[in-house]
């Protein structure tokens, strides 16, 4: 059975391969949405502990966006895309095609906005799910995304909630998008069911 | 006075004047065992209800059912009287409301239920709660005057239970 707690170098290879890939369609659609030449760096993935996620995030307290989809079919689990509020702002923006408006400090994005960063959502996500099939011949199914402004911690419970049961850790992806000198962090989290992990390698022949 | 941060699934024991505190609780709990004669207090952030089954070692902190209990012997073995001992407890949202695989995503009802369950078995009070909902919250507790405050941020607000 999968152990979370103990994920080898060829297993976190797998993964960054997936981001890679991922990132790399998502890059190019984005490009295409926005008019702009929009590039990726060298993908992480990494193991953590659950009080390291919010670090990544500066900090539990730390306002963030969070963007939820549910896989199904051949993967069960959940894809969640973190971005800091301000990185948000300023991809919403963008797609909008409109000047970095300020949003208020509690985090709140007019139904446009909202309605752009659900966009960007189903397209970095659905460029990571294309990935996975492509590298893996599943099927995946995505859900509609869902967005919620909080506390960095209180997002990311999600993932505690996920793997409490049998370990310690946790699978992190993070891609940088760069658009002409601004850099972007979107931070991704795998997050299928303890099963469906081992679904995932034993189609790449890894486990 | 120090202020003791909790991180997931961890607990910290201490008296007056401390206080005590977690950030960013989402589906998890954060729960208070206080002692209001004594002034002695724990903090436990509880990230699941139940733990699981034949597993030889788990940290008893991150599941409701064997954190309460712990919690108990830890503040009474620091000096707080059992019978006078309240609880107060935050957190336990519905983060994301996803349409399908809603177990996963119901946990913080789940770790909530627990709790209350736990306590009631214990016979021990609830003095103040603020759980459920859909927003993240951050909580203090001061020893001092049993206060718990509890701040979230989207929307912005303070208030103390």
């Amino acid at each position: 059975m999968f152990d979370i707690n103990n994920v080898n170098q060829t297993t976190l290879d797998f993964f960054r391969e997936i981001e890679n890939i991922g990132a790399g369609h998502a890059a190019t659609a984005l490009s295409m949405m926005t008019g702009r030449q929009i590039t990726i760096s060298v993908p992480r993935a990494q193991l953590c502990g659950y009080n390291e996620i919010t670090h990544i995030m500066n900090g539990p307290e730390n306002v963030v966006v969070g963007l939820l989809v549910g896989i199904s079919d051949d993967l069960r689990g959940f894809i969640l895309l973190v971005l800091d509020l301000n990185d948000a702002r300023v991809l919403g923006s963008t797609l909008l095609g409109e000047p970095i408006e300020n949003v208020s400090e509690d985090g709140e994005f007019s139904e446009m906005q909202v309605s752009a960063l659900r966009e960007v959502a189903n397209i970095l996500i659905g460029s990571y799910i294309t990935a996975i099939s492509e590298l893996t011949g599943l099927r995946i199914n995505a859900s509609v995304p869902e967005l919620v402004v909080d506390m960095a911690g209180a997002v990311m419970n999600l993932l505690a909630a996920a793997y409490g049961e049998y370990g310690d850790h946790v699978l992190f992806l993070e891609t940088q998008f760069s658009d002409q000198g601004q850099c972007l962090y979107g931070h991704f989290f795998l997050i299928p069911e303890i099963e469906s992990y081992q679904t995932l390698l034993t189609k790449m022949g890894i486990s | 006075m120090a202020t003791l941060t909790i991180g997931i699934a961890e607990q910290v024991v201490s008296r007056a004047p401390d206080r005590l505190v977690t950030l960013g609780l989402g589906s998890c709990v954060g729960l208070v065992l206080f002692d209001p004669v004594t002034k002695i207090g724990g903090m436990v952030h509880i990230m699941l209800p139940c733990a699981p089954q034949g597993m030889a070692e788990i940290n008893k902190f991150k599941f409701a059912d064997t954190a309460v209990p712990e919690m108990i012997r830890l503040v009474t073995r620091a000096g707080a009287s059992r019978h006078m001992l309240q609880a107060k407890l935050a957190g336990g949202a519905h983060m994301f409301n996803n349409s399908y695989q809603t177990d996963m995503l119901n946990i913080g009802k789940r770790n909530v239920d627990v709790c209350l369950a736990q306590l009631q078995a214990h016979r021990i009070p609830v003095a103040a709660q603020d759980t459920g909902g859909t927003i993240g919250r951050s909580i203090e507790f001061n020893c001092e005057d049993g206060t718990l405050q509890v701040r979230t941020v989207a929307p912005k607000s303070l208030r103390l239970i």
